[in-house]
């Protein structure tokens, strides 16, 4: 069958130049049109394959960073056009962690931290910069607002147990002894001086300071800002200690996994969340000592001297890294009941508690905006503790 | 006055040189804007391990392969298997670095803190954070 220019020429072709006449007399030949048009559809579909593919967030790619810091694994990821600005931001991030480690790590005899310990009963103040002041200041005010269930001057019986090394159950004896050196009311601070810097004292010799609870979420607050400086958009891990701002290249929120206490291959829940938002973790989990059955961890209860009994996790969602590594302390300490109570107290905090059961099942306890940030299954059995 | 075209032949009488050429030049320009516009194939993953601050190799995803590495707490086992990387031995007391499990994905990371070693993909899967990609982008604990 064949066709002619003109027998229903579109109204259109009337007025195509001489230049187009291939066009023209194509739309009246019909193999040839047939042709024609399937080719110009590949070309139409093969230009709006290209064209229209699905776009990715290659406009500002997401830049990565690991490494050690701060005794654990960091690992930044930074939403930028620019690689270079983006480059130098995640390395300035990375020294402000190294800096924040270097003043708070009681490892090292020169750190501010061991300076102040190393006074302790002396009488003298220590004189310490303006990050040391600012982490000790949160420090006793998280201790007063538990009511001691977080103490920044825990240090001897974080010693005694011998975390987070070589942990061990220490002799009742020496619990007591390192639980009489633990008091953050025996921690004080002098007005700053005539150069603006603040001093520290720990009244009775054999106090120290250690700063585990808290160091690592102020150094997550510190390393966000050279990289605020080039992106809105970014994410801070250290160790667990999360900070995000913004959201994710593709405008939807960051997911941050809450880590199943007792399975390390599972997650408990996803908190979707667009920052500023931090969450930290304190579990039985990761430093811990078995003893007779019964798992000997890390988190302390400065009064008792021995490990918080009731919880295996508590996850804290705050505005910024240093709250929610610090509240995350108390809250477990104090256990399900008050330590959800005191969460609720704080407006600016919400809560996942989880507690294990004799038979290993786990109960999951959420305060009421843990709701709204989940995204994942939810929790275990989702009862009260 | 219009004319038949139903052979190449009239086709081809009915068009001028230049009309051939740009006819050509559309259907050219289609297709290497098809094919230069489709995203690149997707390199072959690979693991780079890190010790302290030195890069101590790097080790491609599709060629399984075991190798042991000398860190500062003793000797950590890398293994790659299937696409995937993992710590499989390691000399620290923890073994937080093998509990870790097998990882695929661009960006994931393995670390054995007491050895300082870090294991880091590159280039795998979608990476983390990607659209459709199911893991988290980072994980509390």
């Amino acid at each position: 069958m064949t066709s002619r220019i003109g027998d229903a020429r579109p109204a259109a072709a009337v007025f195509l130049p001489r230049r187009l006449a291939l066009v023209r007399a194509l739309a009246g030949a019909s193999l040839v049109r047939a042709v024609l048009v399937r080719t110009g559809l590949f070309a139409v579909l093969l230009s709006g394959a290209a064209c229209g593919r699905a776009p990715l967030p290659a406009e500002r790619p997401l830049r990565t960073k690991s490494g050690f810091a701060m005794g654990t694994v960091a690992d930044i990821k930074l939403a930028s056009a620019d690689s270079d600005a983006a480059d130098a931001a995640l390395e300035a991030a990375f020294a402000e962690l190294a800096r924040i480690e270097a003043l708070a790590t009681i490892h090292a005899p020169e750190s501010e931290v061991s300076r102040v310990n190393r006074a302790a009963g002396s009488g003298e103040a220590t004189p310490v910069g303006p990050d040391l002041d600012a982490i000790l200041a949160l420090g006793v005010k998280i201790a007063r607002e538990s009511d001691g269930a977080f103490d920044p001057t825990v240090g001897p019986l974080m010693r005694a147990w011998g975390f987070p090394e070589h942990p061990a159950v220490p002799a009742e004896a020496a619990i007591a002894g390192a639980k009489a050196l633990v008091g953050w009311d025996r921690l004080a601070r002098l007005p700053a001086d005539l150069a603006g810097a603040a001093s520290w004292r720990l009244a009775d010799a054999g106090m120290s300071i250690d700063l585990g609870g808290i160091a690592c979420g102020y150094g997550v607050d510190r390393a966000a800002l050279p990289l605020a400086a080039v992106s809105p958009d970014f994410l801070v891990n250290v160790g667990g200690d999360i900070l995000v701002s913004g959201s994710r290249p593709d405008g939807t929120p960051w997911t941050v996994a809450v880590q199943h206490p007792r399975d390390p291959s599972r997650f408990l829940m996803t908190l979707h969340l667009r920052g500023p938002a931090a969450v930290s973790t304190s579990g039985d989990y990761e430093h811990f000592v078995m003893q007779d059955g019964v798992r000997r961890h890390h988190v302390l209860d400065p009064k008792t001297g021995w490990p918080a009994p009731d919880l295996c996790s508590v996850t804290i969602v705050a505005p910024d890294g240093s709250l929610a590594d610090v509240a995350s302390k108390p809250a477990f300490v104090l256990g399900p009941e008050r330590g959800f109570a005191w969460v609720e107290e704080h407006p600016e905090l919400e809560g996942v508690f989880v507690r294990e059961l004799a038979d290993g099942s786990l109960l999951v306890r959420e305060t009421s905006g843990i709701a709204a940030l989940r995204g994942g299954p939810a929790g275990a059995d989702g009862a009260a503790p | 006055m219009t004319t038949p075209l139903d052979s190449p032949a009239a086709v081809l009488r009915a068009t001028t040189r230049a009309d051939r050429l740009l006819c050509a030049a559309i259907l050219l320009g289609s297709l290497a804007l098809a094919l230069g516009g489709r995203a690149p194939a997707a390199p072959a993953g690979r693991a780079l391990v890190v010790v302290g601050r030195a890069l101590r190799a790097e080790l491609p995803l599709d060629r399984d392969d075991v190798r042991t590495f000398s860190g500062s707490a003793g000797t950590v086992e890398v293994t790659v298997r299937g696409g995937a990387v993992a710590v499989t031995r390691s000399s620290c007391p923890h073994q937080v670095c093998v509990s870790m499990g097998w990882k695929r994905r661009s960006g994931e990371v393995i670390a054995c803190v007491p050895n300082e070693l870090l294991v880091r993909v590159e280039g795998g899967a979608a990476p983390r954070g990607a659209p459709g990609a199911e893991v988290p982008d980072a994980v509390t604990r």
